[in-house]
C-alpha cells in the first residue's frame, strides 16, 4: 500500500525473509507452501548473488559430517527431502557419485574410519581396493591405494535451483523484491519494522535472517551482536575439458575442510577447487595466480591429466563461517520475532530443504501460527519457443530464444550476470567477449531499454556508454534460400575471403556464412591496418558479391557439421531458423578469439570493464562505447588499429608494455597493475594473443574442449575427415592475421583440386 | 559419434515378430519413447515428433527415424536424427542391432547406442543428455518387450479396416 502523505510504499505481511540465496529462497518456499504470506528482500538486482552462485554445486550426502552437529542432522534430513524436491522443481541434477582417495598406504585405515562415520549417519558407502578403483576411474593417479565410493553424492545447477525455489514460492503466493537492501530493522513486541534503503517499509510478524555472509550485519541493525559471520574464500577453476572424469574426486579431508575436489559440472566440464582462505573483508572475491597453480597441483595429484588443463575461468566464492563453528538457527537476542538462519558455511545447497523445514517449524511454533495444510502450486516447466532464433553466444550456441526464456516472469533476468546464470550466455571459452554486446542488446530489447542501460550486475557495474561511431543499425537477415552448395566457407574474415575468391577462380560458386553482421573479420574492423593486397581482396570480394557470383549469408552461424554420405551437412542458424546445407567441401575459416583475462593469471576482483579487443569492436559496431579510458595490451597491427579506432570514437588509450599482474575496482574497473605501477583505466583491452576457435570440430572429436587448440590440419589445410578443410587463424593462431588471406586462397585451391580429382 | 552403451537383451518372441514391429509404423510409434507423431514416408523411413523428458525440461525434437542396413533376419540399424525445437543444434542416435535366435524360440538382440550432438546440445548438458538417452533406450527396450508380449497385429494394410 502507499502512504498517502509521503508516497512511500508501506507493506504488511506475516513473514519477511532477508536474503535471496539458496537458503533464503528455500525458506520462502517453505513459508509460502504452508500458506504463510511472505516477502523476500534481496539487496542485489537478482537472486543468487552471494555464496550460492560460487561453490562446488554438490548435493552432499553428509557422509563425513561431524555427528551430533546441527549440520549433520540437517544433511541427513535433507537427503530424505531431495528426491521429491528435484521432481517438484525440475532442476538439472545428476547423481554422479564420489570417490575419496587413499593416496598413502595408511590412508586406507583412515578411509575405513570415514566409512564407519558414514554408516553411523545412514549414508551408503563402499570401500574399493586399488584395482577396482582404477577400473572404475582409470583417470586417477597410479599411486591410489584404494578409495571410498559414495554413490549418493550429486551435482546440481545452483542458479537454477535458487531460481526455481523462488518461483515455487511465488507460485504459492510469496513475493520477491530485488534491489531491496535492508537499512533499518526494529524488533518490537508486536512486530518487526523493516526499512529498506530506498525508503520502502514492511511491517512483519516475523523476520528470518538468511543474509549469509552479511547475517551479522543484519543482526547488528537490530542491536544483536551475539555472533559474527566471516568469509572463508574458496577459489575455483573451470575447465571445459573433462579428461574423462565422470564423478566427484576428493582427497581425505585435512584441517581446513574437505580439501580440493575435482567435480563434474552438471552441464558439462569440470570445477576444480576450492581453496579455503579465512578472510575479514566480505567483498574480497579476488583471485590470484599462485592459488591457480596450487589448485592445479592439488587436483593433478589425484587426476594427472588435469595438469594439461587450460582454465576458462577462475573465480572465488565466500563461505559464511559463523563464530560458533556450526549453523546458527535460533532466535535473535533482540527478540524472537527475528530468527537467524546463518553460518551455513559450505553445505547451504545440500542442507537447504531441511534448514527451511526446521526454521519454519520453529517460527510457526514461536508465533503460534496455525499449521495449515501444505499447498504446492503447479510450477510451470522451463520451456523454449518453437524457434531458437539467431545464435548470440557462439562458444555455447546460446540463441536469442534462450536469453528470452531467461527473461520470462516471474523472475526476469535484467542484468548480464543474471542472464548468464539463467541460460549460460557469456559462459563459454571467450567469457563473453564475443557475445556480451549481443546479449545486452537482446536484454535491452526485452526490457524496452537502450543497451547501455544493461549492467553486469549491481549499480555501478556499467558495461557500455552510448556513442560508438556506428549507428548500430544492421541489415535485415536474408532467409537462407539454399539447401546445397559446391563449397561452404565458414567465416568471412581474411581467410574466408581468400578461400571464396580462390573458389571462384576455379570456376565454382562458394557459399560463405558469417556469424556477424559484416564481412572482413577481425582485420576488417581495423581497415587502416590492412596491406594493399588485403584491401584489394576485400574490394574484389565486394564486387563479386555485387555481381551475384557467390552467396554470402550474414548473421548466420554454423552450429554443426554432420557427415552426410560422401559429403557434409552444414547446420546454419539464423533469425529465420536452421538451414541444413549439403556440400561436398567445407572450408573452416572461423578464425579465433582474443585470449580473455579469465584464461590469464591476472589477480584481483572481477569488475565489469575487463575484456578483449573482440568486445571493443563488437561494441563499436553496435554504436556503443566500451569505456572512456582504455588500457590496451598488444603490439601488432591489429592492436594498433584497435587503438586508433578507439581514439577515433573519442576514447583515451593507454598502451601497456606487458600483461597486467592485477586489476582493481569493485563494480567497474578502476585500474590495472603493470610492473608494480598502477595505471588508471575503466577498460582493460587485451589484444596480445589469439586463441583459435575450432568449436565446430569439438563434437567431431577432432579437438578436445580446451581453449587454444588449433584445428589439426595438414600443411595444405586438409583435416582428418574427407571434404573438410581449415584455413587461417583457426588452424594457426595469429592476432595479426598476417597469413590469413593467402592461407585461405591456398587451402581453397587444394580443396578444389581434390574435388576436380574426384570428378 | 561416441558410443554411449552396449547391451544384450533376450526377448521371448521369435525374430519374425521383432521384424513385424519394425515394419509396422503403429507398433514402432508405441516402441519409440515419447513418440508423439510418426508418419511413414517410405518403407523404413519415418518422420517423427518426439519428446525427451530431461530432469528439468521436456525437450521436443523433430526428426526422422530410419531403419537401415537391413539384413533380414539378423541385422538392422535404427537411426534417429533431428533437431530440438527452440534450441540450436542437432542430434543423431544410431542403434545397430544384431538379432539371433535362442534355443527356446526367443530372440537375442545385441545392440549398441552411438550418439552425436552438435550446437547447444553438445554444450548444454552432454552429461545430462547422455544420461537421458540411456534412460530412453531402457524405455525403448521395455516398450519392445511389452509390444512383443501382445498378439501379432494383422499385416500392414489391414490394420485400419473396420
Amino acid at each position: 500500500m502507499m502512504d498517502g502523505g509521503t508516497g512511500v510504499a508501506r507493506e504488511r505481511t506475516q513473514a519477511v525473509v532477508i536474503g535471496g540465496g539458496v537458503v533464503g529462497c528455500a525458506v520462502l518456499r517453505e513459508l509460502a507452501q504452508r500458506g504463510i504470506p511472505a516477502i523476500l528482500v534481496e539487496a542485489e538486482p537478482s537472486l543468487c548473488e552471494g555464496t550460492s552462485k560460487a561453490n562446488s554445486a554438490i548435493v552432499h550426502t553428509g557422509f563425513d559430517a561431524k555427528p551430533g552437529t546441527i549440520e549433520a542432522g540437517m544433511l541427513r534430513r535433507a537427503a530424505a527431502l531431495w528426491p521429491e524436491l528435484i521432481t517438484e522443481l525440475g532442476v538439472p541434477f545428476l547423481e554422479v557419485g564420489a570417490v575419496m582417495l587413499a593416496r598413502e598406504p595408511d590412508d586406507v585405515v583412515r578411509l575405513k574410519a570415514v566409512a564407519e562415520n558414514a554408516a553411523n549417519l545412514g549414508v551408503e558407502t563402499q570401500l574399493l581396493d586399488a584395482a577396482t578403483t582404477r577400473e572404475q576411474a582409470p583417470y586417477l593417479a597410479e599411486e591410489v591405494h584404494g578409495a571410498l565410493s559414495i554413490p549418493g553424492e550429486s551435482v546440481i545447477d545452483p542458479f537454477w535451483l535458487t531460481r526455481r525455489l523462488a518461483e515455487a514460492a511465488m507460485a504459492a503466493g510469496a513475493q520477491v523484491w530485488t534491489d531491496a537492501a535492508v537499512s533499518v530493522l526494529r524488533v518490537e513486541a508486536d512486530g518487526v519494522h523493516v526499512g529498506l534503503a530506498d525508503g520502502r517499509t514492511i511491517r512483519a510478524d516475523q523476520v528470518l535472517n538468511c543474509a549469509g555472509l552479511w547475517a551479522d550485519a543484519v543482526a547488528g541493525l537490530a542491536g544483536d551482536l551475539s555472533f559474527a559471520t566471516t568469509p572463508r574464500k574458496g577459489q575455483f577453476l573451470v575447465s571445459e575439458e573433462t579428461f574423462g572424469v565422470d564423478r566427484i574426486v576428493l582427497p581425505l579431508p585435512g584441517r581446513m575442510g574437505k580439501g580440493m575436489l575435482v567435480t563434474p559440472i552438471v552441464f558439462g566440464g569440470l570445477l576444480l577447487g576450492p581453496t579455503a582462505e579465512d578472510l575479514q573483508d566480505k567483498r574480497d572475491r579476488g583471485v590470484d595466480a599462485a592459488t591457480r597453480q596450487q589448485i592445479i597441483d592439488a587436483c593433478a595429484a589425484m587426476v594427472p591429466a588435469v595438469r594439461e588443463m587450460v582454465p576458462i575461468r577462475q573465480f572465488a566464492g565466500l563461505r559464511a563461517v559463523s563464530s560458533t563453528g556450526d549453523y546458527i538457527l535460533r532466535p535473535s537476542t533482540a527478540g524472537d520475532r527475528l530468527f537467524h538462519v546463518t553460518g551455513i558455511r559450505s553445505t547451504g545447497i545440500s542442507a537447504s530443504p531441511a534448514i527451511a523445514e526446521h526454521v519454519v517449524d520453529e517460527v510457526t511454533r514461536l508465533r503460534g501460527w496455525e499449521r495449515g495444510t501444505r499447498r504446492q502450486a503447479e510450477l510451470g516447466e522451463m520451456s523454449f519457443g518453437e524457434e531458437a532464433g539467431e545464435v548470440v553466444c557462439v562458444c555455447r550456441s546460446v540463441s536469442v530464444g534462450e536469453i528470452r526464456a531467461a527473461m520470462r516472469p516471474p523472475l526476469p533476468a535484467t542484468t548480464l550476470d543474471a542472464a548468464k546464470r539463467g541460460c549460460g550466455t557469456t559462459f563459454g571459452d571467450c567469457q563473453g567477449n564475443l557475445c556480451a554486446v549481443g546479449s545486452a542488446v537482446v536484454l535491452a530489447d526485452g526490457l524496452g531499454a537502450r543497451p547501455e542501460t544493461i549492467r553486469k550486475h549491481r549499480e555501478g557495474s556499467w558495461l557500455f556508454l552510448p556513442g560508438g561511431g556506428s549507428d548500430g543499425t544492421v541489415e535485415p537477415v536474408r532467409d537462407p534460400d539454399r539447401t546445397d552448395a559446391e563449397v561452404v566457407v565458414i567465416g568471412a574474415g581474411l581467410a574466408g575471403i581468400g578461400a571464396a575468391l580462390a573458389t571462384l577462380e576455379t570456376g565454382h560458386r562458394p557459399l560463405v556464412v558469417e556469424r556477424t553482421a559484416r564481412w572482413g573479420g577481425a582485420m576488417g574492423r581495423v581497415p587502416d591496418a590492412l596491406t594493399d593486397a588485403e584491401r584489394a581482396a576485400l574490394a574484389t570480394f565486394g564486387d563479386r558479391l555485387a555481381a551475384g557470383e557467390m552467396d554470402l549469408w550474414l548473421r548466420a552461424t554454423a552450429s554443426g557439421l554432420l557427415q552426410d554420405g560422401d559429403g557434409w551437412r552444414v547446420m546454419v542458424q539464423t533469425a529465420h531458423g536452421t538451414a541444413a546445407v549439403r556440400t561436398p567441401t567445407v572450408v573452416l575459416a572461423t578464425g579465433g578469439y582474443l585470449r580473455p583475462r579469465e584464461h590469464a593469471p591476472i589477480a584481483g576482483p572481477r569488475p565489469s570493464g575487463v575484456g578483449t579487443a573482440d568486445l571493443v569492436h563488437s561494441a563499436l559496431d553496435a554504436g556503443l562505447l566500451p569505456g572512456r579510458v582504455a588500457a590496451l595490451l598488444g603490439s601488432g597491427r591489429f592492436a594498433d588499429g584497435t587503438a586508433r579506432r578507439m581514439q577515433a570514437a573519442g576514447m583515451e588509450v593507454r598502451r601497456l608494455a606487458s600483461l597486467p599482474t592485477a586489476v582493481r575496482g569493485d563494480r567497474r574497473l578502476e585500474g590495472v597493475e603493470v610492473g608494480g605501477t598502477w595505471i588508471e583505466a575503466d577498460l582493460l583491452v587485451l589484444a596480445d594473443l589469439q586463441h583459435p576457435a575450432p568449436f565446430l570440430l569439438r563434437p567431431l572429436g577432432l579437438v578436445d574442449n580446451r581453449p587454444g587448440i588449433p584445428a589439426p590440419a595438414e600443411a595444405d589445410g586438409r583435416l582428418p575427415l574427407p571434404g573438410l578443410w581449415s584455413a587461417g587463424t583457426c588452424r594457426a593462431a595469429d592476432v595479426d592475421h598476417v597469413a590469413s588471406l593467402e592461407d585461405g586462397r591456398h587451402v581453397a585451391l587444394a580443396a578444389m583440386a581434390g574435388v576436380e580429382a574426384r570428378a | 559419434m561416441s558410443r554411449l552403451l552396449e547391451d544384450v537383451i533376450t526377448v521371448a518372441a521369435p525374430r519374425e515378430r521383432v521384424w513385424q514391429v519394425v515394419d509396422d509404423p503403429n507398433a514402432l510409434q508405441r516402441v519409440l519413447p515419447g513418440c508423439e507423431e510418426l508418419e511413414m514416408e517410405s518403407p523404413g523411413h519415418y518422420r517423427a515428433v518426439m519428446s525427451t523428458r530431461l530432469p528439468f525440461l521436456t525437450l521436443r525434437v523433430r526428426g526422422t527415424a530410419t531403419v537401415t542396413e537391413v539384413q533380414r533376419p539378423e541385422h538392422m540399424r535404427l537411426e534417429i536424427s533431428g533437431q530440438p525445437l527452440g534450441l540450436v543444434g542437432s542430434f543423431t542416435v544410431s542403434v545397430p542391432v544384431d538379432l539371433s535366435a535362442t534355443d527356446d524360440g526367443g530372440t537375442r538382440a545385441s545392440y549398441a547406442v552411438d550418439l552425436h550432438l552438435t550446437g547447444r546440445l553438445a554444450q548444454f548438458g552432454a552429461p545430462i543428455l547422455r544420461s537421458a538417452v540411456k534412460g530412453q533406450v531402457r524405455e525403448m527396450v521395455a516398450n519392445l518387450e511389452h509390444e512383443l508380449a501382445k498378439p501379432a497385429a494383422p499385416p500392414a494394410g489391414e490394420a485400419s479396416q473396420p
